[in-house]
């Protein structure tokens, strides 16, 4: 009776129309419907339309409008209203004995036919009005015997885009991908890959040009106003979600800053293919979400400090809460007292106090992305991960201990700077975090993990004693040792030990710069040519190896340890130097003074 | 070469339980050539498996008591009657008993300095009646560390390794890079959802550690798939081994046999499962607890090295037949080995010499026979002896080859398989390269001892003018340049006619092969020509081949080395031994041996160097280059190589 009511005062109400886009959530609603029920029986539940002819007879089923008949339009003229371009999906199944048709029918301003369209269940339908139509109705008839059920319903503004479909890519740089994001994960990402940022306002210009293998949309982004209501279809995320389904291009959510819309995202996870996040807690949270949409934890990502800075003195700055008054009063302190302080023959190191931020943790990583070595006090800190991308203290005489302690010895400062890079480049890099999308994806990368050959040229005992030294005690895995020999008193010994050891080639210098190319030598993707004249520590090589791999450097010079004295380590890209003779190369990275 | 004879008797009861073993033992005793096997088994049945199981090219012979009661006599129906036997046929030298150690006790006629017994885990240790025997086998590990705790056994001690692992003797880096677990056993197809719910609690607690089930990523985050901690979950060797070679700490439940083998103290034992909730996050934490426990695993590992083992045994064995090495140098001409051929025999060691009469030709049966009594070959020069001996050595016996220059032109190296070779040994840096790059020498078999001089036995005054007399040694073939130092010559001699151009060696006509050379003929002909219608021809001396080169040497100021191409050049050597100023054209090679101030690249620049020579450096500022090469150097050089 109630429902006999309903429909009643819809008959009486104003004709209106429906925005296609909210066709998914009306679709779905009882009242909406109009049909004969001595043939036809609807019902809808639990988000699906139910319907069972009762006849053999055609009979129709319309949504919005209640004419039974097309040719009585005049009469009632709730209608559809379209975009230049939309595409429709309708989700169901039949019974095999029922017959069906789904009709999505244009008309113009005179109520007139401009254009009919035949829904397949289960097909993506691009939709381009004719020019003179204004409007559109949908009506299903069916007919035979049997059932007919509707799922889910998905319209969006756009025609899907063409997109090659990817299940490998060669290398990260071929990937092409857009996202979302804030600049601090573009920068870094771009480190790793090519990504395209997309902002609220012209984000469909943006992937016109480039159509991405998949989106990135970071949860944070969504907080700012600009991109809208996730659950408004109207808003730029909202259509952009619906670009990316028209054209089935996978959407994943990346939950990495603190703050983000959480409530309206847990309703929309099902838009997305998966969700990732480093925090234990968001983890949980959307685990917990209805739907079967996949959750990871992964590693909190952060950039790997710029190769610009890479091993030279750091910049050390000091985190503190005090005021800027007070900062600048102890950051003139601290200067003078580096002045005072500074031991003979040491570069100076600078160090600064700045106030922090309500967000430590996003000042910190950008401090990090610019090259400084962040001391912070460890209650500023919020669990466990920052405390190891900084340097940090309890008490203030700690600090001062730290400080003194760097204004003493600024190598140690470079120390500390390089061991946070190789905590970054082990457990948080952005290569890692690509890796697992694409992983994720099935689009596997060939990318393999870096194989290097660091070729030594010794001419005396004391550099074999170096070499031997740096090689034993190096971390890096995948690399091969090319050892090249200009005769010394006695180094037929180190010779025979040389050739003895698996992991190690050697040759007379002059022989193999005259008689082989370096192709001939290796096939690693790198090539280090690094100077016998000093001893290395352990992290050495991994350190350069890594720094090249991770910003796709084609070449590389170590400047740290040019300082005073002509020594110098270079490494290249193996492909962009096999051209050359062995003898040019060793001519071009080993200083004048050393060459064989 | 003796053999040594050894028995091995193995019990039924034993052959269950340690099949691997036994077969371990087969394996590396049958891959010393100079041990010979015997294997006596108790039935017919045992017999027959074993019989299976032993490989085609595995020279072992086998016996069974129940067969020899039936085919030799009735009355050899005891172990003891049956090894009594063996003792008087097959004349065996020494027992391994892989039985129940009781009835070893009644073997009293064979002495025990002669019997190895094989004492599985399973087997009481009984100190004092093992304390007779000279070494004890085993096939576990932790029998071996109990027996090692025991002061008087300790040293006798071997471990059989059942199977071929290989561990490094170099520690390997130990790093904890990213947390990564492993665990093993792969839990996926046993539904093991209890330890997958522990570890995805830590994750959880831990963001930056990440885990995976061994042969499983699907979930794995980094790109580097190394694994910096293990957990194995059940107490087996293999999978422990698979990590802790690699250096990396291994998580495993606390049992008697890990706990004896890594010690009580080893952080990490766990009791159960969830005793990784709190141990994994404090092992990611705590550096120094990473390292000592990857050094403790890895110190535990490198016990099982198969190679390792596989020689102590081997070692154990030969001691029971201690014996003169026996070495046979195998070429057609040995001067530039005399001196060690002599240290050899010096030393102790049994010389043998296989004298060939040119590159291929010798007595085959003469070679073979020599052979059969060497422990060491060596070849001197890489030609048709080498391709010989290297088709007929046997595994135990140890074949060198040494190269000069002339085989880069042969074809012989291009026949021998390189891993039935110990070493090639080259004589200069040059060679060693051009010996890797035309024959493809694996690197790893190339070894860098270079040509020797006496350089004592050239350290005698000069004679008066000798500093105006150059010299030069060897003039055949042509590429030695004879033309070269006629031409130095006579241009010294048109300034200063005290110059003197003293040739030694062999002429054109003492060499049958070189008259098929006409143009080779016809260039040394060309010379004495030019010698003999010379204004300064009573300047040229010709000295015949002889050992009295330090005699002749002390009226030589300077030496030459005019040739094309050389592998070493004694003669500039030992001139400047002598105290002669070397004057060495830039053969390939040359700046690798000798001072830069005395290698040349033309006539011009070797007649200003001679005649500057007053201005140059004294030549005992070089005494540490010919000293280099000094006999007693290389032939301690040599002598290491071979025999250690």
């Amino acid at each position: 009776m109630m429902l006999f009511i309903e429909k009643i005062k819809n008959k009486l109400k104003k004709p209106e129309s429906i925005h296609i886009d909210f066709l998914p959530t009306k679709l779905f609603d009882s009242k909406n419907w109009f049909h004969q029920p001595s043939l036809i029986n609807l019902s809808i539940e639990n988000h699906t339309i139910h319907l069972q002819s009762k006849t053999t007879e055609s009979a129709y089923v319309n949504f919005w409008e209640s004419s039974s008949s097309y040719s009585r339009l005049g009469e009632r003229h709730n209608k559809i209203i379209l975009h230049s371009q939309n595409s429709i999906f309708i989700e169901g199944h039949t019974t095999n004995s029922l017959n069906y048709q789904i009709y999505l029918i244009e008309y113009d301003e005179e109520n007139q036919q401009t254009k009919k369209h035949t829904i397949q269940l289960n097909q993506l339908h691009q939709i381009i009005p004719s020019p003179s139509t204004k409007a559109a109705r949908l009506a299903i008839r069916i007919n035979g015997e049997g059932e007919m059920e509707i799922h889910n319903l998905f319209t969006s503004p756009f025609l899907p885009v063409e997109r090659t479909e990817k299940t490998s890519i060669r290398h990260l740089n071929n990937l092409k991908f857009a996202g979302a994001l804030p600049q601090s994960a573009v920068t870094s990402l771009n480190a790793v890959t090519q990504v395209t940022r997309l902002y609220a306002h012209n984000w469909g210009k943006t992937l016109a040009k480039a159509v991405p293998d998949f989106l990135l949309m970071e949860a944070g982004e969504l907080h700012e106003a600009k991109w809208g209501d996730i659950q408004d279809r109207t808003s730029p995320i909202g259509r952009l979600i619906l670009w990316c389904q028209t054209s089935d291009i996978p959407m994943i959510l990346w939950h990495k800053q603190t703050e983000a819309p959480c409530d309206k995202l847990l309703t929309r996870l099902a838009d997305f293919k998966f969700v990732l996040t480093h925090d234990p807690v968001v983890f949980n949270m959307y685990k917990q979400a209805p739907g079967e949409t996949p959750v990871y934890l992964i590693p909190y990502t952060t950039g790997v400090p710029s190769i610009d800075v890479f091993k030279k003195h750091p910049s050390v700055t000091v985190l503190s809460e005090t005021t800027a008054e007070a900062n600048a009063e102890s950051k003139t302190e601290t200067e003078a007292q580096r002045i005072q302080q500074k031991p003979p023959n040491k570069q100076p190191i600078t160090i600064e106090t700045i106030q922090a931020a309500n967000n430590t943790e996003k000042q910190i990583e950008e401090l990090l992305a610019e090259g400084h070595l962040v001391i912070c006090e460890k209650l500023a800190l919020d669990g466990s991960i920052y405390q190891s991308l900084v340097r940090i203290y309890e008490t203030e005489s700690e600090l001062e201990q730290v400080i003194q302690a760097y204004q003493n010895n600024p190598d140690q400062a470079a120390d500390d700077y390089r061991s946070i890079s190789r905590t970054i480049y082990w457990k948080h890099n952005y290569r890692d975090f690509m890796h697992f999308i694409t992983k994720s994806l099935h689009i596997e990368h060939a990318t393999r993990l870096p194989s290097a050959t660091i070729v030594f040229s010794i001419r005396t005992e004391q550099e074999y004693q170096n070499v031997i030294r740096t090689i034993e005690k190096q971390t890096a895995s995948r690399v091969n040792w090319i050892v090249f020999i200009t005769p010394y008193p006695c180094f037929e010994q180190a010779m025979n030990a040389l050739l003895a050891r698996d992991n190690i080639q050697v040759y007379i210098a002059s022989f193999a710069a005259k008689n082989y190319a370096l192709d001939q030598l290796t096939k690693s993707t790198y090539v280090g040519v690094v100077d016998s004249s000093r001893e290395y520590d352990a992290f050495y090589i991994e350190d350069c190896i890594n720094t090249m791999y991770y910003f796709r450097m084609t070449s590389f010079v170590d400047r740290s340890i040019t300082n005073n004295k002509p020594v110098i380590a270079r490494f290249f890209l193996t492909t962009k130097y096999n051209h050359h003779s062995l003898v040019s190369l060793m001519e071009a990275f080993i200083p004048k003074e050393k060459v064989m | 070469m003796k053999r040594l004879n050894i028995l091995i008797y193995i019990a039924e009861s034993m052959h269950t339980g340690h099949h691997d073993a036994f077969l371990s033992l087969l394996q590396i005793t049958s891959n010393d050539t100079r041990i010979k096997i015997n294997v006596l088994t108790e039935t017919t049945e045992l017999y027959d498996v074993i019989k299976a199981s032993i490989s085609k090219n595995q020279e072992v012979k086998l016996f069974a008591v129940e067969k020899l009661m039936e085919e030799k006599s009735a009355a050899i129906n005891t172990n003891e009657k049956a090894i009594t036997y063996l003792k008087i046929t097959e004349k065996f030298d020494t027992l391994i008993w892989m039985g129940p150690l009781e009835e070893l006790d009644k073997l009293t006629k064979l002495p025990a300095a002669r019997v190895i017994p094989f004492l599985p885990v399973e087997s009481n240790l009984v100190q004092d009646s093992l304390k007779a025997y000279p070494f004890i086998l085993t096939d576990s590990m932790q029998q071996k560390e109990n027996i090692r705790r025991i002061e008087s056994l300790q040293e006798k001690i071997i471990y059989l390794p059942p199977w071929k692992e290989k561990v490094s003797a170099q520690i390997p880096v130990i790093v904890n890079r990213r947390g990564i677990t492993e665990v093993y056993p792969n839990s996926i197809t046993e539904a093991d959802d209890t330890l997958t719910e522990i570890m995805e609690t830590i994750k959880r607690e831990t963001p930056s550690f990440d885990w995976r089930y061994k042969d499983n990523e699907t979930d794995y985050y980094s790109l580097d798939t190394e694994t910096d901690i293990a957990v194995v979950l059940e107490a087996d060797f293999r999978s422990y081994l698979h990590y802790a070679k690699a250096g990396k700490p291994v998580i495993l439940p606390e049992n008697e046999q890990f706990s004896d083998l890594l010690g009580r103290d080893y952080p990490l034992f766990i009791q159960q499962p969830d005793d990784l909730i709190t141990l994994l996050p404090e092992l990611l934490a705590n550096e120094e607890m990473y390292y000592t426990a990857a050094k403790k695993c890895y110190v535990l590992a490198r016990e099982f090295d198969y190679e390792k083992n596989e020689q102590q045994l081997l070692d154990a064995l030969r001691s029971f037949n201690a014996k003169q090495e026996t070495i046979l140098f195998a070429g057609h001409d040995f001067k530039f080995l005399y001196p060690f051929i002599e240290r050899c025999a010096r030393t102790g060691k049994k010389v043998l010499l296989d004298n060939w009469k040119g590159h291929t030709k010798h007595n085959k049966e003469k070679s073979l026979k020599l052979l059969q009594k060497a422990d060491i070959i060596f070849c001197e020069w890489g030609l048709g002896n080498s391709a010989f001996y290297q088709n007929y050595v046997k595994q135990g016996q140890k074949l060198f080859i040494r190269v000069h220059r002339q085989e880069l032109q042969t074809k012989f190296l291009k026949k021998v398989d390189f891993k039935k070779v110990k070493s090639v040994i080259t004589i200069s840096p040059q060679m060693l390269e051009e010996f890797h790059r035309v024959h493809r020498i694996p690197r790893k078999k190339l070894k860098l001892i270079p040509n020797m001089v006496d350089t004592r036995a050239f350290q005698h005054p000069k004679k008066e003018h000798a500093k105006f007399h150059l010299g030069i040694i060897g003039i055949i073939p042509k590429l030695k340049r004879i033309d070269r130092a006629v031409e130095i010559f006579e241009k010294l001699w048109q300034e200063d006619e005290r110059y003197e151009l003293h040739i030694k060696g062999k002429m054109p006509q003492d060499f049958p092969w070189l008259q098929d050379r006409k143009k080779e003929i016809t260039y040394f002909e060309g010379v004495f020509e030019k010698i003999n219608n010379a204004p300064w021809k009573e300047n040229v001396v010709f000295s015949q081949f002889g050992s009295d080169i330090p005699e002749w040497l002390t009226n030589i100021g300077v030496i030459l080395s005019t040739s094309d191409l050389e592998a070493f050049h004694l003669a500039p050597m030992e001139g400047m031994a002598s105290g002669a100023t070397p004057i060495v054209f830039n053969w390939e090679g040359a700046d690798l041996i000798y001072p830069h101030e005395f290698i040349v690249s033309s006539v011009d620049e070797a007649v200003e160097k001679i005649k500057n020579l007053e201005k140059s450096g004294q030549l005992s500022e070089y005494q540490h280059i010919y000293e280099r090469y000094d006999t007693g150097k290389i032939t301690t050089e040599l002598m290491r190589l071979v025999f250690d």
